[in-house]
């Protein structure tokens, strides 16, 4: 029997190293802002705007704001949502 | 979205199937366990605004819940540190052919390597390409796209080893890594990770072309004897990416069809031949720094003509030959993007070079010419990239245009004179050259060598 012993080529990921943890989730949307993040992506936009008009139907007290951005967001959008809004959601779109 | 969750900014994303792992990859490279998603099972970009919101409002309510719902530790305490510098694996056989069998099974079948046999990185051949460079293995090399990897010299250098690399090759992969490692952010992801069958691209400068043998002539691009050091640099950089930079097919490189430019891509300029500066001289470096320029590239065009010789006739026929971008139409890095878009890369052949300068253009002169020759009719660009909400502002008339206004107006092949580079390369007599749809490169001196 022979015995071939290699070394791992294989880094760890930053992610690996400094994780975060995840944002504390409210207990409900009631008078939170919303943010729909844009990627630029075609259609992507159309997906963010109906799932921002399913939610201020369902809890009508949302106030749903629409970032056009791009991957990765540019700072100054990024920093207006993040001073602006409670919760975000995105769409991979592409 | 990792940036707003760093922020304290609950978030979900709607996410095509096929995505996932892409996904959870992008946002463990930036230091966040799996991305809270609802799943749709067709991509946005291919289908219709109707079918894009069909498929939205089955999934509005989970995106609700996970908006309002704790995510417990539990699912962010699987990334502890690994110790990924002293992990050893053994492999069994019959003899020493049955356990490098072994090896190149499991590497691949972990997609660890490019699809062809690897050479096993042993620790006795890892020692021996680390005497290739003065750094310390342990010193961290940069931080590598896509995956944010920490790559150390020893990582490159266990990469180098399985890629078939010499010791004196160890520098240029190191340098190519730090190249890439600070290329703009939008041009890297765009690169590396976009659907596009995106590559990078190396080329070499400087008196190391010559002292570790780096074709710069006859088929400096193509397989063997010829070009077997720049295969080898080219195989190793692939490799450092996909280990060190988790550049994993299917996960962080999402390309559609893919290419075979990411196995190897690996070319030095013909300084030799070339009647301009060469291309680190022309960028700030002596003649006598050597240098690897990471080029993005999007495919390659093969140019050649018949019974042209005068320069003017030589640029008209490279000209035709160009490509027409419309990056610099489009705002998809953002409204606040300036960024000037795409670029043209043209390997010109040393043949086609030396007349081009005979007749009196500097480089400079000659990629005025370019951008001056290269049109092609406004229609084309709004064929090719129609969300008008994502074009500039300043070429959004465009759009207004009536369509046989659009046919007859033309627009510029790229942004401007800059976004042409021209570097000579290739076999000294009858002149083919390359046209590479490409980005702005990122150069790095190449230090270090033992």
């Amino acid at each position: 029997m022979f015995e071939l012993e290699v070394v791992n080529p294989v880094s760890p990921q930053r992610g690996e190293v400094n994780a975060f943890p995840y944002a504390l989730r409210p207990d409900s949307l009631k008078d939170k802002v919303v943010g729909l993040m844009w990627n630029g992506k075609a259609h992507g936009d159309d997906a963010l705007r109906r799932a921002g008009e399913l939610i201020k139907q369902a809890e009508p007290s949302v106030d749903v704001r629409f970032y056009s951005g791009a991957l990765p967001f540019p700072d100054p959008v990024r920093k207006q949502a993040i001073s602006e809004i409670d919760v975000a959601v995105g769409c991979t779109a592409d | 979205m990792v940036e707003l969750e760093k922020a304290g900014i609950p978030t979900v994303v709607i996410l095509s199937d096929g995505f996932q792992h892409d996904a959870d990859a992008s946002a463990k490279a930036f230091g966040m366990g799996p991305i809270p998603r609802v799943e749709v099972p067709l991509v946005y970009n291919n289908i219709t605004t109707e079918e894009a919101i069909a498929q939205t409002d089955p999934v509005v309510d989970e995106i609700v819940e996970l908006l309002t719902r704790h995510i417990s530790g539990e699912e962010i305490e699987n990334r502890a540190i690994q110790d990924a510098q002293d992990k050893r694996f053994v492999f069994k056989g019959g003899d020493q052919f049955g356990a490098l069998d072994s090896f190149n099974a499991d590497f691949l079948d972990r997609d660890w390597g490019d699809g062809f046999p690897l050479i096993p990185p042993t620790a006795e051949r890892v020692e021996r390409m680390l005497a290739g460079t003065t750094l310390p293995p342990d010193e961290v090399v940069c931080t590598l796209p896509p995956g944010n990897g920490y790559v150390t010299v020893q990582k490159v250098a266990v990469n180098s080893v399985m890629a078939g690399a010499e010791p004196e090759h160890l520098p240029v992969v190191i340098a190519a890594c730090k190249a890439i490692a600070k290329m703009d952010p939008f041009e890297v992801r765009g690169l590396l990770m976009s659907t596009s069958a995106g590559a990078p691209l190396l080329v070499v400068n400087g008196p190391i072309r010559n002292e570790i043998g780096i074709n710069y002539r006859r088929a400096t691009l193509g397989p063997g004897k010829l070009s077997k050091v720049n295969v080898a640099i080219g195989r190793a950089f692939t490799l450092t990416l996909k280990n060190g930079g988790h550049w994993y097919p299917g996960v962080l490189d999402m390309d559609t069809i893919g290419t075979p430019r990411k196995f190897s891509f690996c070319v030095a300029e013909n300084e030799e031949d070339s009647p301009w500066a060469p291309f680190h001289v022309e960028n700030g470096f002596s003649p006598e720094q050597s240098v690897v320029s990471v080029f993005p590239s999007g495919g390659e065009h093969d140019h050649g003509n018949q019974g042209v010789d005068t320069a003017d006739g030589l640029l008209r026929s490279i000209a035709a030959a160009c490509p027409s971008g419309s990056g610099y139409i489009a705002n998809l890095h953002g409204e606040f993007d300036e960024s000037p878009g795409g670029a043209t890369l043209v390997f010109v052949a040393p043949a086609h070079a030396r007349p081009i300068a005979a007749g009196g253009f500097t480089k400079h002169a000659a990629k005025e010419f370019l951008h001056n020759h290269v049109k092609s009719p406004a229609s084309e660009m709004v064929a090719h990239f129609n969300v008008p909400e994502k074009v500039r502002y300043e070429w959004r008339w465009v759009y207004d245009l009536p369509p046989w206004e659009q046919e007859r107006v033309m627009l510029p092949g790229q942004h401007d004179a800059s976004r042409y580079y021209l570097v000579c390369v290739g076999a000294n007599d009858r002149a083919k050259n390359l046209i590479i749809g490409s980005g702005t490169p990122s150069l790095a001196e190449i230090t270090h060598r033992a």
